[in-house]
């Protein structure tokens, strides 16, 4: 039997200096929503990259680190899918063409980390807002010792 | 950025004791740790770090890239599983020099 969604949102003024709320925040979602016993560190870990270098992106490249832009970002969790939402009413993502990085590249980095992680990423793009959502299905993990 | 540093039979070691090195702190970390160990031999010692993103890769191949330059070593040692994950991953460990501990890196100096 499907459980009800667990849907968190927020709302933050374009600053840079909240990346790591956002982070934490994703860990905790997902701690306290899969509170069954199962070791996921590395899930919460993996999650909360993926969410860092999406929101990193919309706060530096959607809004120009401009906080009078803002960013909402939605956690979505139902049964073992998760989705994570990050959009901005900036002038979009730079949603660069995404290969394999070179070791001694300076950057370009996250969108390549981003679909290493996840198992499908979108880009939505409307007149209010441009959205990059992320979608992960959640595997059981062993359990914690 | 919290960090310290001292001088060692000639080498640098900076302690990192952020636990998380992001978008938002990346160039302040880069920064501070290129005016500690400018053109001399060091180790980052990241064992308190948790957390890094692909800005503070990028701030880690900048000061690699500096070491090299300058031909001094640049070592680091003590990175989590998690982090190493995301450095193979991203093809780092190939260019990196990377140890699982202080003492290591100190015996290949």
């Amino acid at each position: 039997m499907s459980k009800n969604p667990v849907v968190l949102e927020i709302t933050i003024p374009s600053d840079i200096k909240l990346l790591s709320m956002l982070g934490d925040l994703v860990e905790v979602f997902l701690q306290k929503c899969l509170n069954n016993g199962s070791d996921i560190s590395d899930l919460a870990f993996q999650m909360n990259l993926a969410l860092t270098e999406a929101s990193s992106n919309a706060i530096l490249h959607g809004c120009k680190n401009n906080p009078e832009h803002y960013v909402k970002v939605k956690l979505e969790l139902i049964d073992d899918s998760l989705t994570l939402e990050v959009s901005d009413n900036g002038s979009g993502f730079d949603l660069e063409a995404v290969s394999t990085p070179e070791p001694y590249q300076d950057k370009g980095r996250g969108l390549f980390i981003i679909k290493q992680l996840m198992d499908s990423v979108e880009y939505k793009v409307s007149d209010e807002e441009t959205k990059f959502v992320m979608h992960k299905k959640i595997v059981p993990q062993s359990k914690a010792s | 950025m919290k960090m310290s540093s001292f001088s060692e039979n000639g080498t640098i070691i900076v302690e990192i004791n952020n636990i998380r090195i992001d978008a938002s702190n990346a160039q302040e970390f880069k920064e501070e740790v290129f005016h500690l160990i400018k053109n001399q031999d060091s180790i980052i010692d990241f064992k308190n770090l948790e957390f890094i993103d692909s800005s503070g890769l990028s701030a880690l191949v900048y000061l690699h890239k500096q070491a090299a330059n300058n031909n001094v070593d640049l070592k680091l040692a003590n990175l989590s599983n998690k982090i190493m994950d995301i450095m193979k991953t991203t093809g780092l460990t190939q260019i990196l020099q990377i140890y699982p501990d202080m003492e290591s890196a100190k015996k290949d100096m």
